[in-house]
């Protein structure tokens, strides 16, 4: 009978954990006999119990097991913070790492003892380079601000949309051609980047600033001959 | 290669779920639990170019991460896992080299979120007939529904579970 067929399909969920009891579950036991449609559908439903166990009633219950669906917002927030704080992290760094390789370089040569730290330069004023683009792909745009000290200078490099390489070499040029590595650094998402960076170069030697990729070619150059000095407070 | 490590967001997407069921477990609180999926998929995304698929896969490289966190805070804390499999950090790397353990899981909590899918009826029905081992009699009394009520909300609630099994791929 098609009623009872219905009536027996719908008790097998509670028949397969084990809930039934006395005359209900010997008549599911007859109909099984006999019904190869429900006996089929037995066999499908015989993994759940396993399943199910697989947690316990306090997670059920809660939905303990289940992370909030506000993780993802707290996660992406967390992202953009965490490569805002990398980014500062890296530039003091590189100002504290480069004014003491400066500063160990003067040392060596026996001239005068200087202690660089990152209290202001004695002259304040900062020169600004507007950027020059170079390579075919790039549209950068920003600036590289040098700071004088008695060591060399401490170049500042605000630079957005560099075309995307694997990583970034910043360097310092001065008049007569030679180079110094005065910065490193890797890709990041927002194709923009702050960073400091230190060379021996004094100031009025600087010719310019070149950003490149780790292969030598120059993305982007900046020309101090073109620079504007700025009056510090 | 970085390649096989994918988005920030396709991490999340994929294994969010997975890790927070394996903290909690071992923490016992949401919040903590919570912090650990973060700090592994951050952690893991920021150093994706250390990830070699030719030494695991991504699922037991963000395990790895996860428990070498978890097992931070536990040292913090210096109180045992409240709930779970009894937990040993002498043989935690064996665990997490463990693909077995992974896949299972993977498999435990989609279990959990079939089951937070669920409406309440269905799963207040399948709690007290399957974890708290009343009769459909009984639960029926508690419920103060039929019997037939029971039964049906039994049936279509194992069904539902099963079909969001199947197309996950824990059932076929």
């Amino acid at each position: 009978m098609n009623d009872d067929h219905r009536t027996m399909r719908e008790a097998l969920g509670a028949w397969v954990l084990g809930s039934l009891d006395g005359a209900d579950r010997r008549a599911v036991d007859a109909h099984l006999g006999e019904c190869d449609e429900c006996r089929e559908e037995v066999a499908t439903l015989s993994a759940m119990p396993g399943l199910l166990s697989r947690v316990t009633v306090e997670e059920v219950e809660d939905s303990r097991l289940v992370p909030s669906p506000d993780l993802p917002m707290r996660l992406a927030d967390r992202a953009a913070a965490s490569e805002r704080a990398l980014r500062v992290r890296l530039a003091r760094w590189r100002v504290a790492a480069g004014a003491a390789a400066a500063a160990a370089l003067v040392a060596v040569a026996g001239l005068l003892f200087v202690a660089p730290g990152t209290e202001s330069p004695p002259e304040a004023d900062r020169l600004v380079a507007p950027a020059a683009a170079v390579a075919v792909d790039a549209d950068t745009s920003g600036t590289v601000s040098a700071f004088a000290w008695e060591w060399g200078t401490t170049v500042e490099l605000e630079v957005q949309d560099l075309p995307v390489r694997e990583a970034y070499r910043m360097w310092a040029v001065d008049t007569a051609g030679t180079r110094e590595q005065a910065g490193a650094w890797g890709p990041t998402e927002s194709r923009s980047a702050r960073v400091y960076g230190a060379s021996s170069i004094h100031r009025e030697e600087l010719q310019s600033v070149e950003i490149t990729d780790p292969g030598g070619a120059v993305l982007v150059a900046f020309d101090f001959a073109r620079a504007v000095l700025e009056q510090g407070d | 290669m970085s390649e096989s490590l994918r988005s920030l967001a396709q991490l999340h997407d994929d294994w969010a779920g997975p890790l927070h069921a394996f903290a909690i477990r071992r923490l016992g609180d949401r919040e903590a639990a919570e912090e650990v999926v973060q700090d592994t998929l951050l952690n893991a995304w920021r150093h994706r170019d250390r990830f070699d698929p030719a030494r695991g896969s991504e699922a037991t490289w963000l395990f790895a991460i996860a428990r070498n966190l978890v097992i931070d805070r536990l040292r913090r804390r210096r109180v045992r896992p409240v709930t779970g499999a009894s937990y040993d950090e002498q043989d935690h790397h064996v665990v997490a080299d463990d693909r077995l353990e992974v896949d299972r899981l993977l498999e435990t909590w989609q279990v959990a979120d079939a089951l937070a899918a669920l409406g309440p009826h269905h799963r207040d029905a399948l709690v007290l007939c399957h974890w708290r081992g009343h009769s459909v009699a009984e639960a029926a009394r508690m419920l103060d529904v039929p019997e037939g009520t029971v039964k049906s909300r039994v049936y279509y609630g194992l069904r539902a579970l099963r079909l969001q099994l199947e197309e996950q791929g824990v059932l076929r």
